[in-house]
């Protein structure tokens, strides 16, 4: 009965520690570990050989440390002790499956009942890791890198657009002239996809004809600037845009027309639900894998020119 | 798989035991972003038009809870970023996700035939439903859960026209009551957490 109720408060915990951990797109591989094993002693943990987290104690939660493979081995002490003071028999070995993320290992369980245990948690952060299905698929599109660019005073870093399709670029070729105009190009795009293209002749498939891009601004100038307007080869039509969701729980997009200010030695975020470069009437669907050529200017006169990878439309 | 049934032995414990470990915070009346209905609401049996082009009704998902979003699909925004988190919960739900139906409801039946709905929800995930009709019809419905809706086309001749809609996600038992009232941004975490128990013990809802 005792060790069922530790097991609850480890539990609990965990979830805790689930909720709340956030989600953060990287392309290193990043472990944690959660020390929830109670009557356990204050513990150092070895990773692949060497010592990686040091006198953790009950309820603790280490930092995240890179680790260069997937594959790990890892050796649970009592704090100061050496890899043959593993409090398990073997080693355990741990597979995180994933070439890049965060995730968190939690010891649990009760030494004593032999119920010990190291687990993986789902991948912190997991959208991301699902959205692009990795590790299922090996065929899939690798995740584009974002984007980053620094002209004078003004530091853009993360910049995404987001996916209107699903289809791989490859399956796109010639779609780009294809489309006059918006949603009825559609007749081109069955011509241009051989494989499976057929089946969509006349439908609107996988298309969305508006789209939008994110990123990070930074403005490095002693003076605040004004993100005044964008402008990009798939779209005549873009604009500023602020999502805000009222009280009431009504999403609204706004046009900002006065632009974004970014406040001096400061930066913005254009992130989902909140502001974008919102690209409507797109000329031609976005898949992952392509890239965008975006034109930011502000009221410094710095005027920003590039290239901005499409993302899965599930980010 | 001996750590998924790990994973799952947690979740299943989260559910049950959290909520008399008083220093703990658990998904229950108090969390932001979560949103009892009390007493959970009969709500009425519709009809709309499903992914397949014939009608469909509220009452053919009884038995299972329903999560329920409206939007369009071509909501450059919000939509996408609800559909992912729907994603993320489906899977956090781990086995228990088959207790559950997902469906996404149309607030722009001019553009969205059942056939694009189709194509947007795939985007994904194939077991999301959709569901579409008139703007009267999208109304009715929205309206049971107090929800609003406005299409921005004052001249009617915008093709790229956008549509202002609740964001949130409504959560109805398997008797179809509706318990929940998830605002948009609530981590799928929480979200996940929150559905188990409701999942798991329908009765416990009456009480809260
Ligand atoms: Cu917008």
């Amino acid at each position: 009965m005792r060790s069922r109720l530790m097991l609850l408060v480890v539990v609990c915990f965990v979830g805790m520690a689930l909720a709340f951990s956030s989600v953060v797109a990287d392309d290193g591989l990043y472990v944690r570990v959660a020390h929830l094993s109670p009557m356990s002693p204050q513990v150092d943990v070895f990773v692949n050989g060497s010592k990686v987290f040091e006198a953790l104690d009950y309820r603790a939660v280490s930092e995240y440390v890179s680790v260069p493979a997937a594959a790990l081995q890892v050796v649970v002490v009592p704090a100061g002790g050496e890899i043959a003071d593993s409090v398990t028999e073997v080693p355990l070995d741990i597979d995180l499956a994933a070439e890049h993320g965060f995730f968190t290992l939690a010891a649990i369980g009760i030494l004593e009942d032999g119920t010990f245990d190291i687990i993986l948690l789902p991948q912190d952060g997991a959208m991301m890791d699902m959205d692009m299905g990795m590790g299922m698929d090996m065929n899939a599109p690798m995740m584009p890198e974002k984007a980053s660019i620094t002209v004078d005073t003004i530091s853009i870093s993360g910049a995404y657009a987001r996916a209107t399709t699903d289809m791989p670029m490859g399956n796109m070729g010639g779609m780009a002239e294809a489309t006059p105009e918006g949603g009825m190009a559609m007749g081109g795009m069955a011509e241009a996809t051989p494989e499976g293209g057929m089946a969509m002749g006349g439908m609107s498939m996988n298309m969305n004809d508006v789209s939008a891009a994110y990123m990070h601004i930074e403005n490095t100038a002693d003076q605040p600037d004004v993100l005044l307007s964008a402008t990009t080869d798939v779209s005549d039509d873009a604009q500023i845009h602020q999502t805000t969701v009222d009280a009431s729980g009504v999403a609204k997009m706004e046009h900002m027309e006065g632009g974004i200010e970014i406040p001096a030695q400061g930066s913005i975020d254009l992130a989902p639900g909140g502001y974008h470069i919102m690209m409507m009437n797109l000329k031609r669907p976005l898949a992952m894998g392509e890239t965008i050529h975006l034109t930011l200017s502000f009221q410094s006169g710095v005027t920003i020119s590039f290239d901005v990878p499409v993302m899965p439309i599930g980010m | 798989m001996l750590r998924r049934i790990w994973l799952t032995v947690l979740f299943a414990v989260l559910l049950t035991g959290c909520s008399s470990t008083p220093a703990v915070p658990t998904a229950t009346p108090g969390i932001p972003g979560v949103k009892p209905v009390s007493p959970p609401v009969q709500v009425e049996n519709f009809t709309l038009t499903g992914m397949n082009g014939s009608p469909a009704h509220l009452k053919d998902f009884e038995g299972k809870s329903v999560l329920m979003v409206f939007g369009y699909t071509h909501c450059p925004d919000i939509c996408p970023v609800t559909l992912a988190r729907f994603k993320q919960i489906k899977q956090l739900l781990g086995a228990d996700a088959d207790k559950v139906q997902f469906i996404f409801v149309s607030v722009d039946g001019n553009r969205d035939t059942p056939e694009r709905l189709t194509e947007y929800l795939g985007l994904f995930d194939k077991d999301f439903f959709g569901l579409t009709g008139s703007e009267d019809e999208a109304r009715a419905v929205i309206t049971l859960f107090d929800g609003v809706f406005t299409i921005k086309d004052a001249e009617g001749l915008r093709k790229d026209y956008l549509v202002e809609h609740t964001a949130s996600s409504f959560l109805m038992d398997a008797e179809g009551r509706w318990v929940r009232t998830y605002e948009y941004n609530t981590d799928p975490n929480i979200v996940a957490t929150d559905m188990l128990k409701v999942i798991s013990s329908p009765s416990a809802t009456s009480s809260s």
